[in-house]
């Protein structure tokens, strides 16, 4: 036996499992005074933002939630949503942030799913909750987030027992949270579509949680002065894991009900915005702002994008307008962002068209992830660094998922070979930089939201006059991409118009899914019979 | 037992041991050496 392995326990002292709960206490202590939380008129300190969060995880804690325990939130980026993040682990237990587009039947399979306990929801949603309640078949506890900022109706509040803010008066905002006792411990359970119809539920833990907030701290240049703009939906990934990473840093949180260049602007100026993230979607929407909307600041915004790569026009009007655009690259299974386009200093000699060529890449992976490589997805042979052979991308490391919850089948099929496969085809280039060609998966990425092709064709289906049909995305400016569906009728049916066919899906899916092209007739085949979706998406480019 | 403590255990593609000698393997890696 080697000396080091002699009297050099782990301890107490010298081992404590990570959690970035860990974040808070400590900004808390540094930077009590400081504002940690913005939301319109109000705001926090970071000593009221941890008693709030203390509340909270006392209040749960009270009414018996504690580890394993499912605690689900339906809200957009309002301070209780950030709150969720700290005050639901702190009491054990584990937040299910949930995405507001989906419709009350999908909703309503995560909650059964997930087996939560209790729902927190905004008033917004009070209708989708109590149409969601209703396919239960069990009660559960709602509580009521009644936003300040929320300007529409409240008449289908939420059937909550109580108020949020009653709810935090309940708690201790001293309680001593129980720490985690293994790092391993879930924190968070999000549900990303699958390729079948039915999303899967992704589970973090406080050891990827923590790695991949100072990931991103790291990556993305978050300093004490940063001041963060919570324009991507923090369901997506825990915010991309970005409600911790700003914590760790003692920056401020500005949130924002809405995604709205009338509202972005102004808290830009007012705020001293330095960073913020967002799909491709979002970059076009303040490109395209109307005048009165812009407000002109005179600082540089840092803003990540990605789901899409960034277009050249884009970047180059996002730069005219003061803000310097970051490619990322992630899937909800590995806590958002993994890949970062690093910067090279000798880019910026290049020309627009050239940097264009190098910020499309999605690049290398982020010091907090241990291993990525493009590889045949069944050999596990790295492709050559050539820039032209395809594979899958491919990680390993702490910041990959810990599985997908009561899914054992799927999870295996994901960590194969002991690799996470994203089903992302890419090629590799000599320079180390990764770049996504194709999806293996048959997912849409809409506007940052990713639909499943078989769900909305499992719908199609269904309608009585459609024979088969074949959804593949079409490439589109505003959207990065929209479902784009083949139908053939029945011989026998009846002509069925395509806004029949948007009401029929309108009725069964989110909005979002909803096919915006629809082309009738017969569906391209191999000689076995299967459908050639290459072949839709080569014509789905050229629908109008 | 909670849903939480089945099937989702440690393992290679997910669990690897810390260590900052990735951090040179990566620096190399963005200039298009690592393997």
């Amino acid at each position: 036996m080697n000396p080091y392995e002699v009297d050099l326990d782990r301890g107490p002292a010298n081992y404590v499992p990570l959690t970035p709960l860990s974040f808070l206490a400590r900004s808390a202590a540094v930077y009590a005074t400081k504002p940690a939380v913005i939301h319109g008129e109000r705001a926090f300190t970071y000593a009221e933002f941890y008693a709030r969060c203390r509340r909270l995880a006392s209040a749960l804690a009270r009414r018996g939630i504690g580890v394993g325990d499912t605690v689900a939130i339906l809200a957009p980026n309002v301070p209780a949503m950030l709150e969720a993040h700290y005050g639901i682990p702190m009491a054990g237990a584990v937040l299910n942030a949930l995405n507001y587009r989906l419709d009350p039947k999908s909703i309503a399979f995560i909650l059964e799913h997930g087996e939560a306990k209790l729902l927190i929801a905004d008033a917004e949603y009070g209708e989708t909750v109590a149409q969601a309640l209703r396919h239960i078949g069990r009660s559960i506890p709602v509580i009521a987030v009644d936003d300040p900022s929320y300007a529409g109706e409240r008449g289908g509040k939420p059937p909550g027992e109580k108020e949020y803010e009653a709810f935090l008066e309940e708690g201790d905002p001293d309680f001593d949270w129980p720490r985690p006792a293994d790092e391993w411990q879930a924190i968070c359970l999000l549900y990303t579509s699958g390729t079948t119809g039915n999303p899967k539920g992704v589970v973090y833990s406080h050891r990827g949680a923590y790695l991949n907030a100072l990931g991103n701290a790291l990556t993305f240049g978050l300093t004490p002065r940063s001041v963060y703009l919570w324009t991507l939906p923090m369901f997506h990934c825990s915010g991309w894991s970005y409600t911790w990473a700003v914590t760790a840093v003692g920056g401020t949180h500005v949130c924002l009900r809405r995604v709205d260049p009338a509202l972005i602007f102004p808290a830009i100026k007012r705020h001293g915005v330095t960073h913020m993230c967002g799909a491709p979607i979002v970059l076009s929407m303040l490109i395209h702002a109307p005048a009165e909307a812009r407000v002109p600041f005179d600082h540089i915004v840092e803003v990540a994008t990605g789901g899409a790569a960034p277009p050249s026009t884009v970047v180059a009007a996002m730069e005219s307008m003061g803000f310097r655009v970051t490619h990322l690259y992630g899937l909800t299974e590995t806590y958002g962002p993994s890949t970062v386009c690093a910067w090279q200093a000798e880019w910026d000699g290049l020309g627009a068209q050239e940097r264009a060529a190098r910020m499309a890449r999605q690049g290398v992976r982020y010091p907090t992830m241990q291993d990525m490589m493009v590889a045949d997805p069944l050999t596990l042979a790295p492709v050559p660094q050539d820039g032209r052979s395809m594979g899958e991308v491919m990680f390993r490391g702490n910041t990959v998922m810990r599985g997908y919850l009561k899914n054992r089948a799927a999870t295996a099929e994901a960590f194969r070979g002991g690799w996470f496969h994203t089903g992302d085809l890419a090629v590799w280039h000599p320079d180390g930089y990764m770049e996504v060609k194709d999806r293996s998966k048959d997912i849409i990425i809409s506007g940052g939201e990713n639909i499943s092709s078989i769900e909305v064709e499992e719908v199609l289906y269904r309608h009585p006059a459609v024979m088969e049909a074949a959804v593949v995305a079409r490439p589109d400016e505003k959207w990065g991409e929209t479902p784009c569906a083949f139908v053939t009728l029945k011989p026998d049916a009846e002509a069925v118009s395509a806004e029949e066919l948007i009401r029929w899906c309108r009725e069964h899916l989110a909005r979002f899914k909803v096919p915006k092209h629809f082309v009738f007739g017969p569906l391209p085949k191999t000689a076995t019979g299967k459908i050639q979706k290459y072949v839709l998406r080569d014509r789905a480019k050229a629908v109008e | 037992m909670n849903p939480y403590e089945v099937d989702l255990d440690r393992g290679p593609a997910n669990y690897v041991p810390l260590t900052p000698l990735s951090f040179l393997a990566r620096s190399v890696a963005s200039e298009g050496g690592e393997r």
